[in-house]
């Protein structure tokens, strides 16, 4: 047996060359080459919302959302691409006054997202008005998550609700609150059974594979953007492959012993 | 020690781990598959750890509307904070296992759960009331497939015509699915790209930002 898992060679092997791709990106855009990244309304209408909130004098809520589990899972990149919408959405609720809370379903989120917002906070020159209490944990029971989270969207009659991370069938309550406090709903997940809920409800959203563009959108770092650009070149050499495998499957060539390698 | 610093040591502790994740799942190396092992029970640990964070986190907030007598909230926050303590000492003293604790499961969260639960049905109808209402060339379109589920899913159009549910069938196995793999393909690319940032100390998110 060689050095290579049985059975993994191919999905190694696709690793690698994804990881070179990145790497070109990333020399590319050091040196001014930097792909462009497509204008995501959901994540320029956190500016509006939060400036919205900060002059009706309400707060945004930001979540991360439930979604069956927390960062130590594959739902993890989610949560992460939330925290990076939240880092962000905490420079602006800085910068204009505005009350932010963040209602978290998860404890290990919960140092995280205290040091996200304090240090964008710091940032801004604004730490005397960061409240520690901002950042609330809810529980990692869905509907006493959910049942909390509608909670803190009717007392404190938010302006706006920033959902931003993964989602299982707790959200269309949330939003469903959220849309009767009249709060501008942002959302972002990808989960194709809930989906739908989301997309019928918010006023904005992110979908899919846009949600780990967040950081590289709103960051404007060109090597961020650049692997995002590896990203989308990797998804062109995916297609192609998909397209070969089924023009091969057609002609009765017998190709999948690819996979056993 | 610096907050940089700090923030370096915190990066290179992640980027070693992921590596070695990452050797461990591909390579055939039995000392690096256990080691590999061994940090995602770590991560289960570290997670456990979070759990009184969490505690902690919940406590003091609660507390501080009790002290300051928040209106319409301090007392919402004492029953909080009761149910906390009865069900953390009733797990401690009594087991998890134990008939009392297995109570509280079964008649007050279960109860409490599947109420909030069946509100979904009145939330997904009025969700449904906007989403469909025929104002964009879009939102016709998500009325004819909303039309396919229903008349798919309900059995007095299969009572008309069998081929009904044929249909809906047919709509959900090809273009539903074919487009929801179109999904998760970009989300995987999305997932594999983030956890490379995460690597190469791009993406700093994790680490509050800068």
């Amino acid at each position: 047996m060689g050095i290579i898992e049985q059975g993994k060679f191919l999905e190694f092997f696709a690793f690698i060359l994804l990881l070179i791709i990145v790497l070109i990106h990333v020399a590319l855009a050091k040196r001014g080459i930097v792909s462009r990244i497509r204008r995501l309304p959901a994540l320029d209408a956190i500016e509006e919302a939060v400036g919205r909130a900060a002059e009706m004098g309400r707060p945004v809520v930001f979540s991360t959302g439930w979604g069956g589990a927390g960062l130590y899972s594959d739902r993890g990149p989610s949560h992460m691409a939330g925290i990076s919408a939240l880092d962000y959405a905490a420079r602006i609720a800085a910068r204009t006054g505005a009350k932010l809370i963040a209602c978290l379903a998860w404890p290990e989120l919960v140092p995280i997202a205290e040091d996200t917002v304090r240090q964008a906070y710091l940032s801004e020159g604004k730490l005397e008005t960061y409240d520690p209490h901002s950042i609330r944990f809810i529980s990692s029971y869905q509907f006493a998550y959910s049942l909390g989270y509608m909670g803190v969207l009717l007392k404190e009659k938010a302006a706006a609700n920033i959902y931003i991370g993964t989602a299982y069938g707790e959200v269309l309550n949330i939003v469903e609150t959220g849309n009767t406090v009249g709060a501008v709903q942002i959302g972002g997940i990808y989960d194709v059974r809930n989906l739908p809920m989301m997309v019928a409800v918010c006023d904005y959203f992110l979908i899919g594979g846009e949600l780990f563009a967040a950081s590289a959108y709103l960051s404007k770092e060109p090597t961020i953007i650049a692997t995002t650009g590896a990203g989308d070149a990797w998804k062109v050499i995916t297609i192609m492959a998909m397209i070969l495998g089924a023009l091969l499957t057609i002609a009765t060539v017998n190709w999948t012993w690819i996979f056993n390698l | 020690m610096s907050t940089i610093r700090s923030r370096e040591i915190a990066l290179a502790i992640l980027t070693v781990s992921a590596v070695l994740v990452l050797a461990g799942y591909y390579l055939n190396i039995e000392g690096l598959k256990s080691l590999a092992k061994d940090l995602q029970s770590w991560a289960i640990v570290i997670a456990a750890f979070a759990l009184g964070l969490g505690a902690v986190n919940l406590v003091s907030f609660h507390s501080m509307h009790i002290i300051r007598r928040t209106e319409h909230q301090w007392y919402l926050s004492a029953l909080l904070l009761l149910s906390f303590a009865v069900t953390l000492i009733t797990g401690l003293l009594l087991t998890p296992a134990h008939p009392v604790f297995k109570w509280i499961f079964a008649y007050v969260l279960a109860p409490l759960a599947l109420a909030l639960y069946s509100t979904l049905g009145f939330f997904i109808f009025s969700a449904a009331y906007r989403a469909l209402r025929i104002r964009t060339y879009e939102s016709s379109i998500l009325l004819l497939c909303a039309l396919v589920a229903i008349i798919a899913s309900a059995p007095v159009y299969e009572a008309i015509w069998s081929g009904f549910a044929t249909l809906g069938q047919w709509f959900n196995d090809v273009p539903g699915t074919a487009g929801g793999r179109a999904l998760y393909l970009g989300v995987a690319i999305g997932t594999v790209i983030f956890g490379l940032r995460t690597i190469f100390w791009y993406e700093r998110s994790q680490l509050g930002g800068e």
